[in-house]
């Protein structure tokens, strides 16, 4: 059994602990009220026990850091999967160091969720590492990118702790019309997680039946006009601008594309995620349709009992908490590393890159949260919509900048 | 206490003052590495003949002058080069000079071939490492500028002329 | 004890800040504008947002040579075209971004100076001994009798004395007026937030400076191998000597590259000399100073004198460097002479044996114009090099006979070198011929170099460190205080902290129970929750 496979095996446990660990959280709060169980003591032995899953899991997934270092040789944050899975990893260590702090295993409830989708997310690209180019086979490279990725775990678990703040303070059963904007947020903050799922399991999907299409087209390169293919691993409803079908997989009856991306978006890739982004919409649509027939109300609301015993003003803290801990980090790690890093490979300290362009507006709007909450008095609701908010605009640095916008930063493999 | 904090209150202001224009008027002046565009002075530069001396934008000060940047491998160029001849005969008695710039061709016997085949007498520059072309920002071949005597330079023509515009865009520049 | 009054306002530990006083003139207006955290809080969402808007399409900066309207309308349409008539293709140089910048900056300034020089008085000549009345009003408070008669001075006293020893076990540094005792840590991670900005404006400061002309430079350079090129802007040269790279054996890689078999570089680097111009700079023949050679490698950057030449990447370019051709006798076979004809430049004279050859055109990329006559395509790329010659000696006419000779081989076919050189008489009596590959010098790579010079780099990561420095001091540790007073044999206890009351409070339950205060320790009354200004 190689080193990988080992590495492979103990990552694909940890996600399922991750899981496992949800769903004892789960149960610790909601089967409380069963019998005649003392609530409290409910909560606190289901709960330690969740959080010895939780624990379990990391395990797991140190062993596959580590063995997966020594395997390659240089240490795994090198491309999408390595380092989302690294992310994921740390926003399970923010969490344990959250929970041992203030001992309150809801935030388990919501914590290891983002834990294992960012997990389940990373491992949609391709897992397999390459050998470094020069630029990136540099200390430096560690260094940033693991500080970096500290800081946003701990981003993460401010918007764990954001969301549940609004889950339970979001008034669901009121009409008027400050509530209302309230409820359609956080139905919407929902909903767009239901779409990441959305994402991961569309693609799983069509990878499983194998699904292909090609396209054929002219792109544009520094100056030359060539010919590019194009392949698809789900089926078209938008196909590349411009572009004939070579081949095409019927889906469902379906023969061609649906229709054309619009012009505007460029890039040989640009239908491709456009498309991609359709069907997690889709997919995000259809499971938030169903959860709200099942459950008849919005869901923010169904989850809202759940969180009925927390005490909102405890939440607040730990969020403000998490990304109290998290900015310095961030702030070192992100900016300051990533300059030295960036001197040290390009001479250039700062390009004005999309990516480095985009951590500044993390760093800015973290300030800016920092600076509400300490100098003007916003607690509650506000703060908690602006670390909900700041963990979306992380996402938009890690993943966003590569996919929309191109730049020196996009990480081999993707 | 009072008055000596109002004075560094004072001179913080005036720092920030000093630093916005300084700020402001470099955005909006441009910087100095723009290319020139009419209305702008022209850019100065020296560079080895064809003959082997040096000579530049010095050496015809105060004369009105047509820089144009060309190539042997540049079809436009070549069209245009025996209707520059003719317009600088016709007005070289009246100060005017026209400054052939070469754009990057070090085989000096292709370019001494071509001004011999096509007659040039107008100064003929090298310009082997691109250094003058890109300071210029000439992208397209043939660029033209037709500078004044006072040394502005009126007008920036991207492509090939023809003798009759080259006529009056250098009536242009002799007023 | 009734509800006391409102708490105090303990930011700032009470003092008056200069922006509060009325406003007498347009000064005091300005001042206390900047120092406000709501402007503030603007200015840094401004800068966000005008950050976000300059990431949206690729800014002029990010080209070698910034490319004008005409590209931004093709690639990216009307929105393309208005985004450059906006300016904001050069957002990050524009003015308004600038200015918002260094508003940025001066509300730094301003708000950390109002805000830390009476904080610093403030905090300086703070007394051990507090009113009742301020204790009452902080947000941690407990009023509690103790187990001794209040008329014994002597048992307050000792109990006081306790006290101050299990304060300096938690780590307080004690002070002690009369029946008054304070505990305070960490009061140096108060100024956290201030050395974070004295971070940041140094940081700002030097990004002003960069900017003076003459500052900084950076240039990319790209050298085939075997040229020297001028770095621009600078009276440098560089010469590319030999380029290498090597690339990971498709073995080593994995997965989709390995079934793609893509070429992965392992490492490259180029073998560099740099010299100094020191007259005729720019011309086609300079007069060079070797200054420094040596081997340039990503992450290894050749420096001289404040420049540093970075090794950015490469790009495959063939190109012949030059052939070594024999002229033959077509008939008898005999072999005249050697002689080695360059791509670039080439000489214009050569003898072969008693023949003399004079170059009378070369082109490097040969093409036939519209008229039939012959021109380059490229004026420096030896794509598809022709040398036209007038060859003199026996038997040939006093002006000489011409030959064209193509190196290339498919050149040679494409334009029927054979048939020409009949036409004009000279193919069927010379021949000039290349012996083999090995006589023919070619250069593979050319070297993507970056030269820059920036003395800054230092400062700017030391102005970085100190403010990360100053978030550490604030976020990581706290400042606490804790007084109490024993009045008779009433103990008033009150506590202060600037963040982190859960952890203030929890060093004042554990004081209390190490004094056997059990009783004591519930009581502790807090006001408002977390985070709240105070």
């Amino acid at each position: 059994m190689t080193l990988y496979n080992i590495s492979n095996t103990a990552l694909v446990i940890s996600l399922f602990s991750y899981i496992a660990a949800f769903i004892v959280f789960v149960i610790s709060y909601t089967g409380r009220r069963f019998g005649n169980r003392d609530p409290q003591e409910q909560i606190r032995k289901w709960g330690t026990r969740a959080f010895g899953i939780t624990v379990f899991g990391l395990a797991m997934q140190i062993i596959y850091f580590v063995s997966r270092w020594i395997a390659n040789r240089f240490i795994p944050v090198s491309n999408l999967f390595e380092f989302m899975s690294f992310l994921s990893m740390m926003v399970i260590v923010a969490f344990v160091i959250l929970y041992l702090i203030y001992r309150k295993p809801l935030l388990g409830a919501f914590a290891t969720p983002v834990g294992f989708i960012i997990l389940a997310y990373a491992m949609v690209f391709p897992w397999e590492a390459q050998p470094l180019i020069p630029s990136l086979n540099s200390v430096w490279l560690y260094i940033h990118v693991t500080t970096a990725a500290t800081a946003e775990a701990f981003f993460a678990v401010g918007f764990a702790g954001g969301l549940m703040y609004l889950l339970r303070v979001v008034k669901f059963q009121s009409a008027e019309k400050r509530d209302r904007k309230q409820q359609r947020g956080v139905e919407f903050t929902l909903f767009a997680v239901l779409c990441v799922f959305g994402f991961i399991f569309s693609t799983m999907l069509f990878r499983g039946i194998g699904y292909e299409a090609a396209f054929a087209g002219q792109e544009v390169v520094q100056g030359n006009v060539t010919e590019v293919t194009v392949e698809y691993t789900m089926p078209p409803i938008a196909a590349p601008h411009g572009y004939e079908t070579i081949s095409m997989d019927s889906f469902l009856g379906m023969n061609q594309p649906l229709f054309q991306a619009p012009d505007w978006m460029n890039g040989v890739n640009a239908g491709r995620k456009f498309n991609t982004f359709l069907w997690s919409l889709l997919f995000g649509l259809v499971l938030y349709g169903l959860l709200r027939l099942i459950l008849r109300k919005p869901i923010g609301a169904a989850i809202q009992p759940v969180l009925r015993d927390i005490d909102p003003e405890d939440l607040d803290e730990i969020t403000y908490r998490a990304i109290a801990i998290g900015f310095p980090l961030f702030t070192l790690g992100a900016l300051i590393f990533a300059m030295i890093w960036a001197h040290i490979a390009w001479n250039r300290f700062w390009g004005w890159d999309p990516k480095e362009v985009w951590a500044l507006i993390t760093w800015l709007f973290y300030s800016a949260y920092l600076h509400l909450r300490l100098g003007r008095g916003w607690l509650g609701l506000r703060s908690a919509w602006l670390a909900v908010i700041g963990f979306v605009v992380v996402m938009f640095t890690l993943i966003g900048v590569n996919l929309i916008i191109a730049g020196l930063h996009s990480y081999a493999g993707v | 206490m009072g008055k000596y904090r109002r004075w560094i209150q004072i001179s913080i202001f005036i720092a920030v003052l000093l630093i916005a224009g300084y700020t402001v008027a470099g955005s909006l002046l441009g910087k100095d590495e723009n290319p020139p565009v009419a209305g702008d002075s022209v850019v100065p530069f020296e560079l080895e003949t064809l003959g082997g001396t040096m000579a530049g934008t010095a050496d015809f000060k105060g004369k009105p002058m047509v820089i144009n940047f060309w190539g042997t491998f540049c079809p436009p160029c070549v069209e245009e080069t025996p209707a520059l001849q003719r317009m600088y005969e016709k007005y070289k008695d009246q100060g005017v000079v026209i400054l052939g710039v070469n754009l990057g061709e070090k085989d000096l016997v292709r370019v001494s071939q071509f001004v011999k085949e096509f007659d040039v007498t107008y100064p003929i520059l090298l310009d082997p490492e691109l250094l003058v072309r890109d300071r210029y920002g000439v992208r397209s071949y043939p660029t033209t500028f037709f500078v004044d005597a006072s040394g502005k330079v009126r007008e920036v023509k991207i492509g090939g002329m023809t003798e009759g515009y080259i006529d009056s865009s250098i009536q242009n520049i002799i007023q | 004890m009734e509800e006391t009054s409102k708490p105090l306002d303990m930011r700032y530990d009470g003092a008056p800040r200069r922006s509060q006083k009325p406003k007498k003139n347009w000064l005091d207006y300005v001042w206390s504008f900047f120092s406000s955290v709501k402007v503030g809080v603007w200015l840094i969402v401004l800068t966000l947002l005008g950050a976000a808007i300059g990431s949206i399409y690729p800014q002029e900066e990010a080209f070698i040579i910034p490319p004008g309207i005409d590209y931004y309308e093709s690639t990216y349409g009307w929105l393309g075209k208005w985004y450059y008539i906006l300016g904001l293709s050069h957002t990050y140089t524009s003015w308004w971004f600038q200015l918002l910048v260094l508003m940025l900056g001066t509300s730094i300034v301003v708000a950390s100076l109002d805000r830390g020089i009476p904080l610093y008085k403030a905090l300086k000549k703070q007394k051990p001994d507090r009113t009742i009345d301020f204790m009452r009003r902080q947000q941690l408070t407990l009023e509690y009798e103790l187990p001794f008669e209040a008329e014994d001075q002597a048992a307050a006293d000792r109990w006081l004395n306790e006290v101050s020893a299990q304060l300096g076990k938690q780590r307080f540094r004690v002070s002690r007026v009369g029946m008054a005792v304070m505990g305070e840590k960490n009061r140096w991670s108060r100024w956290g937030p201030y050395v974070n900005h004295l971070g940041l404006i140094i940081f700002l400061l030097i990004i002003l400076i960069r900017t003076l002309p003459g500052f900084t430079l950076e240039e990319y350079i790209s050298v085939l191998e075997g040229d020297t090129i001028p770095i621009p802007n600078t009276n440098y040269y560089l010469k590319n000597e030999k380029f290498t790279v090597e690339f990971y054996e498709n073995d080593e890689l994995r997965g989709q590259f390995r079934e793609e078999e893509r070429v992965v570089p392992r490492r490259f680097e180029t073998k560099a000399v740099l010299y100094t111009c020191t007259e005729r700079c720019g011309t086609s023949d300079p007069v060079l100073q070797e200054a420094v050679q040596g081997t340039i490698e990503v992450n290894n950057p050749l420096e001289y004198r404040g420049l540093s030449i970075y090794q950015f990447g490469y790009e495959v370019t063939p190109q012949i460097r030059s052939v070594t051709v024999s002229l033959f006798d077509k008939q008898t076979g005999e072999n005249y002479g050697q002689f080695t004809l360059k791509t670039q430049n080439p000489d214009l004279s050569y003898t072969a044996g008693p023949y003399k050859l004079r170059l009378h055109n070369y082109y490097p990329e040969f093409s036939l114009d519209a008229t039939g006559a012959p021109t380059t395509v490229s004026g420096s790329k030896p794509n598809a090099p022709a040398y036209i010659f007038m060859i003199t000696g026996p038997g040939l006419p006093e002006e000489g006979s011409s030959y064209i000779y193509f190196p290339r081989e498919i050149d040679k076919e494409r334009f029927r070198q054979d048939d020409i050189n009949a036409a004009v008489g000279t193919g069927d009596k010379f021949e000039i011929r290349a012996g083999g590959m090995e006589d023919v010098e070619i250069a593979t790579y050319t070297s993507t170099l970056t030269a820059r010079t920036d003395p800054t780099v230092p400062y700017l990561l030391f102005g970085g460190l100190i403010a990360f420095i100053g978030l550490a001091m604030g976020f990581y540790w706290q400042h606490r205080r804790i007084w109490l007073r024993v009045d008779g044999n009433r103990l008033t206890l009150a506590a202060h902290t600037n963040k982190n009351w859960y952890g203030m409070r929890t060093e004042a339950k554990k004081l209390l129970e190490a004094l056997g205060l059990e009783a004591a320790a519930v009581q502790i009354k807090q006001k408002n929750r977390e985070g709240e200004p105070s």
